[in-house]
């Protein structure tokens, strides 16, 4: 999936000793984000000319999605790559990004993600280096039965945790929480009667075979932001030639990543479609009013973390004009 | 010292230290903590450990443990499995190891409810254990029946590795569901056989009773009614979709103690005696796990189960040779890893070869869950052989390995008709494909 | 002396035994009243935050009862060849390394806790604070740690776990 970089300057000679770096990355192996992973890290190998070993320990391997930032920090892995959202409250501002703001793609929401970290700049990243910031294509409805309106949401049992399980209550749905793993089985025996996630997930997780419609509500599309961090200390340790080469390599993978969810959302919509199962556009009028319906949720946010002397307002406008100016 | 040395050392300490009467959960992380901290650092290790330690602890996926082996400890204190199998004795007692063939088919009714290999040895033993030493069954035949059938979770669906499975090589998890049911069926009956034939050649194991009439066997059905009625209300509710697999335990031991009560069957005491071998029993399964993962996670970064299977997996060899050596890597290294953690590891480098050899995936996922489950069984750690020793605690670990070793070799005898016959696996997701 | 000491251990051991008794007991009643009231759309917010937590401490609060019960699967064959004399050194030795190990664990806990204080981290949907529990299970591993040496300072022969 990851564009072949053209060869940089010659690069130094291999030391004798590479520098050998392990990586935690959440996805699943098979998942293509995780291949995105890999494409990276083969990159930096190559354009370091050998002096940088990268390896990977997929699918929580090495340290569980709720732990891998820690992990990072503490040294378990010396990088990273997991959601920003596993660890509440520890991210206030880039919190701000999961909101449902109505991201049109994954291009569009991981752009957006990163140059909002870059933008932000926020003190509560300070104990690692980050390298870059992707994020999903917009979340949507997948439910067993169409959904079309607020009123047929209404009481409908959603899977959905943290920050999306506000937006199923703003809508009037019932948020039900549990790992994406048991979602399947509560799927198909009806203990939840839809989820909210990226449409990829009906491929990636094999939900399609349990829905039977997608309500593509992009406008109040959220997204998860995550990160791919590298811990302090190695870091600093790394000769400023091959940071230059972290760099370089991670500006590059923002917009592998964001072609990658936009290209799983596209075979999560194929597969789905070929199932048999249908995705319906909400109408205008619809749209208006789940917007309205969410708009609560973005103001708890600004609340919340105003509370932490987090300017919550600003940190909202700055992604809106971030999504804005993406979207076109 | 490279990694992979560090790794082989650690294993080798385990299997030697194992003997020092360490308990089994402490040794593993102690051995994970200084492993990890040899390659990566101390510091990280210690705080390694203790992520595990919470991750474990405070897993939600795992709460079925103590709140099913509740249900089994109230379903004892309150009789309600010792009228079971006085109904089990009636009805088929007569046969040479005939509760323990009741205990095998309760293990494979529970399999349906329970997608854990721990919770369902771990219930089954404290609900059974007791009975069949009332009637004089030797502790081999009867520990060994309940570590095996434990077994039985993970194969007859739900089922957590099949989904874990299905999700890493994009196949339907449906499909994978209903490809366990008859190697589950299967492996049932390979169990009872195994009863069967051993209780003959050996007639003391599991004594046969006296016959019975007809009418003492219908009569002896009143004394199901408990466990019909529980068993109904967890199926029932399952199916309906009111709630998960998981929340199964919960509902089952609170249906078990309302019942219980209801009846007049249950005391005080005898509740507050079921709480405390729940704690005890589940502290000790989730300690064994914690530290399993914690040992886990040192293999991981040793890098030893990458480097055995892409060192297999570039060998020029016949694919039979092939496929019983990657068989022959999860049968190991079930003993070491949890099977979640090693089918993670290692089946991004084993898939692609399955794939190059024109398997079938699903077929594959079925033998891979059998495999590893054999590894449960099997010395020195073999996990379901812990559960049942930690609730038959008088029974010295070495005889219930001892009583085991029998259901390896059914175990093993499926895996092969399994692959003689992978329509075993295949005729089911067949009919919907 | 040492008796009282021991015996308030043993007290301690089974009063956190209780409090992961009442735990269970707590997990499966938000669970069962959730999946009710689920049934009528109205369901528990946070559960699933809420009993993993109750877990936590479950398994925790009961790992110096389950000790002082022997619960915890020991492979006794070997050991229990030896002399009663050397079978005892081992015994002690065993529960020195491991009181060690734990007391370090309990301290990372605490740590732990307090990053996590620091980060202000919370439960992904009720928003609990997370490391109060930190600190439960840190309780536990003390007690634990407690438990142990106790055990060493025993004078009868050590009867080991299985
Ligand atoms: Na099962
Ligand atoms: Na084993």
């Amino acid at each position: 999936a990851a564009p072949q970089a053209p060869e940089q300057v010659a690069a130094p000679e291999a030391p004798e000793k590479a520098i050998e770096l392990s990586y935690s990355i959440f996805f699943p192996p098979t998942h293509e984000q995780c291949k995105a992973g890999e494409a990276w890290a083969k990159e930096v190998e190559t354009r370091t000319g050998g002096a940088v070993k990268i390896n990977i320990f997929p699918g929580g391997t090495l340290t569980k999605a709720d732990a891998c930032y820690d992990g990072v920090v503490s040294g378990i892995s010396d990088l990273g790559m997991s959601c920003f959202a596993y660890t509440r409250g520890r991210f206030p501002v880039m919190e701000a990004v999961d909101l449902p703001l109505g991201y049109a793609s994954g291009t569009v929401a991981t752009r957006a993600a990163d140059a909002f970290y870059r933008k932000m700049q926020p003190e509560e990243l300070n104990d690692v280096k980050v390298l870059y910031i992707h994020a999903h294509g917009p979340g949507l409805l997948h439910a067993k039965k169409p959904v079309t309106s607020l009123e047929e949401m209404k009481g409908l049992k959603v899977r959905s945790t943290g920050l999306s399980a506000k937006v199923v209550e703003a809508l009037g749905g019932v948020p039900v929480a549990m790992s994406q793993g048991a979602t399947y089985e509560a799927l198909q025996k009806g203990v939840v009667e839809g989820t909210f996630a990226p449409i990829e997930t009906l491929k990636g997780w094999r939900q399609a075979e349990v829905i039977k419609h997608t309500t593509d509500c992009r406008d109040i599309g959220y997204t998860t932001a995550m990160f791919v961090v590298m811990n302090k200390d190695k870091w600093n340790a790394l000769p400023e030639h091959i940071k230059q080469v972290f760099d370089a390599v991670s500006a590059q993978w923002v917009g592998v990543h964001g072609k990658v969810w936009d290209d799983v959302d596209v075979e999560g919509r194929n597969y789905t479609l070929e199932l048999g199962n249908t995705i319906t556009p909400l109408s205008d009028e619809e749209n208006t009013r789940w917007v309205q319906a969410v708009e609560p949720v973005i103001h708890d946010y600004i609340t919340q973390v105003n509370q932490k002397g987090v300017d919550g307002a600003a940190a909202v406008d700055q992604l809106r004009a971030l999504i804005a100016g993406f979207n076109e | 010292m490279t990694p992979t040395l560090i790794g082989v050392i650690g294993i080798f300490a385990l299997f030697t230290l194992i003997f020092s009467r360490m308990p089994i959960g402490f040794l593993m992380a102690m051995i994970g903590f200084v492993g990890f901290g040899v390659i990566v650092s101390f510091d990280a290790s210690m705080n390694l450990v203790v992520k595990d330690l919470f991750a474990v602890f405070g897993s939600y996926d795992l709460t079925v443990i103590p709140l099913f082996v509740l249900m089994g400890q109230v379903a004892f204190h309150a009789g309600i499995s010792s009228r079971l199998f006085d109904a089990a004795y009636k009805n088929i007692g007569h046969l040479p190891g005939g509760l323990a063939i009741a205990t095998i088919g309760a293990c494979a009714a529970f399999a349906a409810i329970c997608g854990s290999t721990n919770a369902t040895a771990a219930t089954m033993a404290a609900a059974t254990l007791p009975e069949m030493k009332r009637y004089n069954y030797r502790i081999t035949l009867a520990t060994g029946a309940v570590a095996a059938g434990g077994s039985l979770g993970i194969l007859i669906p739900p089922s957590v590795i099949f989904i874990v499975y299905g999700i890493l090589t994009e196949q339907s998890i449906g499909e994978l569901f209903l490809a366990g049911i008859l190697p589950g069926l299967l492996l049932t009956g390979l169990f009872v056989v195994t009863i069967l034939v051993w209780a003959t050649i050996q007639p003391d194991l599991g004594p046969p009773g006296p016959r019975t009439t007809i009418r003492e066997k219908v009569a002896s059905f009143s004394g199901v009614f408990e466990t019909i009625l529980i068993f109904f209300l967890v199926m029932g509710g399952l199916f309906a979709g009111i709630f998960t697999p998981t929340e199964a335990g919960a509902i089952g031991a609170f249906g078990t103690i309302v019942l219980a009560v209801a009846r007049r069957n249950l005391s005080w005491k005898g509740f507050v005696a079921s709480l405390f071998e729940t704690t005890r029993i589940s502290c000790m399964i989730l300690v064994i796990v914690a530290g399993a993962t914690i040992f886990g996670h040192f293999l991981a970064i040793s890098r030893i189960p990458f480097d055995i299977a892409s060192w297999i997996s570039g060998f020029a060899l016949p694919p039979a040779v092939i496929i019983l050596l990657i068989i022959l890597v999860y049968l190991i290294g079930g003993c070491f890893i949890d099977s979640l953690a090693l089918i993670m590891l290692t089946i991004p480098i084993f898939y692609p070869v399955i794939v190059q050899f024109g398997l079938d995936p699903v077929w594959f996922g079925v033998i891979i869950v059998l495999v590893t489950q054999i590894g449960v069984i099997t010395p020195p750690v073999g996990i379901n052989v812990y559960v049942v020793s930690g609730v038959a605690r008088d029974v010295p670990l070495e005889l219930i390995f001892r009583g085991a070793f029998p259901f390896l070799l059914a175990m093993v005898a499926g895996t092969l008709l399994l692959i003689a016959f992978p329509q075993i696996a295949l005729f089911l997701p067949g009919l919907i494909r | 002396m040492g008796h009282f000491v021991k015996a308030l251990i043993s007290q301690l051991a089974d009063k956190a035994n209780w409090l992961a008794g009442a735990s269970i007991v707590a997990m499966m009643m938000v669970t069962v009243i959730d999946v009710v009231l689920r049934f009528f759309r109205c369901p528990i917010p946070g559960t699933y935050d809420v009993v993993g937590l109750l877990g936590a401490l479950a398994i925790s609060l009961s790992l110096g009862y389950t000790s002082a019960q022997k619960g915890h699967i020991a492979v006794d064959f070997l050991v229990s060849r030896f002399s009663e004399k050397v079978a005892r050194g081992i015994h002690l030795f065993n529960n020195l390394v491991a009181t060690v190990f734990f007391a370090a664990v309990s301290w990372q806990c605490l740590l732990y806790a307090a990053s996590l204080k620091r980060a202000g981290e919370v439960s992904p949907t009720l928003k609990l604070p997370t490391y109060p529990f930190l600190i439960g299970i840190a309780a536990g591993f003390i007690l634990l740690c407690c438990v142990l040496l106790a055990e060493s300072v025993q004078s009868s022969p050590a009867k080991g776990g299985k």
